[in-house]
């Protein structure tokens, strides 16, 4: 038998190949491997000539999805040479004839799970123009102690992408449940 | 005081504040681990020489992209320029943005509209 424990390595190829996955990637999220990710990203789309909207649409959600990740992932590993630690977490971006979406997957408490789904129901149920109106009364207001950006982060990838931006759990497990954040931003007609 | 220059990457803006001339540019896109200690410096730097120098302050951006930390921070930034340009002080901001760029447009639009100080958005050739 070869290495990798047994897995098949031709089906994991030919399953994310029928998902129709650009990339992907699952590990620990340092800053270098996510700006790694990220231009890889920008440099496809490019060279696809997708229109400069959607590829920095694509890469905004990329990267806020990528960053909430890496500092609520509960999956953690040790940062070599530092004290800190690092996210662990699933990212997919995926294409159908029609869009791409950014896809996001880690675990986190229920509690969490449900704070952030919650949030996103909020956001759907916006317009457009109540959801600028909130993203920039949310980057005006205060900092709290100890309060991270997370949630203003959401409401920058909503305005990226086409609603709704989907939430959901995939796994439970005592403890903990593996929380999936999506988003779709619709092609364009390009003259590229 | 000294100039204030770093080289930029593909996560941090390019920072070129002359203390000469007054003229603050930051170019690139923003997406380091930890907003905050990025622009605390620049912050800091902006704040000592406006009360301590005299050329009037010109804030140039070239910017093609900031994620939401980055953003505030931004944010912070216009916070106390409009605070030093209340008490008086000549400050003008130039934000240029790609022709093909609506998004950086309206992100340009949306920091002008909280703003008593000049603010001028200009297509970049």
């Amino acid at each position: 038998m070869s290495g990798g424990g047994g897995l098949d390595h031709y089906a994991c190829y030919r399953s994310m190949r029928e998902q129709r996955i650009v990339m992907a990637f699952l590990g620990s999220l340092s800053q270098e491997v996510l700006v790694g990710f990220a231009e890889g990203l920008r440099e496809l789309l490019e060279l696809r000539k997708v229109g400069t909207r959607v590829t920095k649409r694509v890469f905004a959600i990329l990267v806020e999805l990528a960053q909430n990740m890496a500092a609520y992932s509960t999956e953690r590993d040790a940062l070599a040479g530092s004290g800190s630690t690092v996210g662990v977490g699933l990212l997919v971006v995926t294409e159908d004839e029609a869009s791409y979406s950014v896809a996001s997957g880690n675990l986190t408490p229920p509690e969490t799970a449900r704070a952030i789904a919650s949030r996103c129901e909020l956001i759907n149920a916006m317009s457009l123009d109540e959801l600028k109106g909130a993203y920039r009364a949310r980057l005006r207001r205060p900092r709290e102690e100890g309060q991270q950006t997370g949630g203003v982060g959401l409401m920058q990838v909503a305005l990226n992408a086409r609603p709704p931006l989907e939430c959901r759990v995939e796994h439970h497990d005592p403890g903990h449940v593996f929380l999936v954040i999506s988003a779709t931003v619709p092609k364009e007609k390009t003259n590229g | 005081m000294d100039s204030l220059l770093l080289p930029g990457s593909k996560a941090t803006l390019a920072v070129s504040f002359d203390a000469a001339t007054g003229v603050l540019e930051l170019s690139g896109q923003s997406y380091p681990e930890n907003s905050f200690a990025f622009f605390k410096p620049l912050i800091d730097w902006i704040d000592r020489f406006a009360r301590e120098e005299q050329p009037p302050i010109h804030l140039v951006l070239r910017i093609s992209y900031l994620n939401t930390s980055s953003t505030k921070l931004v944010l912070d930034v216009f916070d106390l320029l409009e605070r030093h340009f209340a008490t008086g002080r000549d400050i003008r901001v130039t934000w240029y943005y790609a022709a093909d760029d609506e998004d950086i447009l309206e992100t340009g639009e949306d920091f002008k509209a909280d703003l008593k100080l000049p603010f001028e958005l200009v297509a970049a050739p």
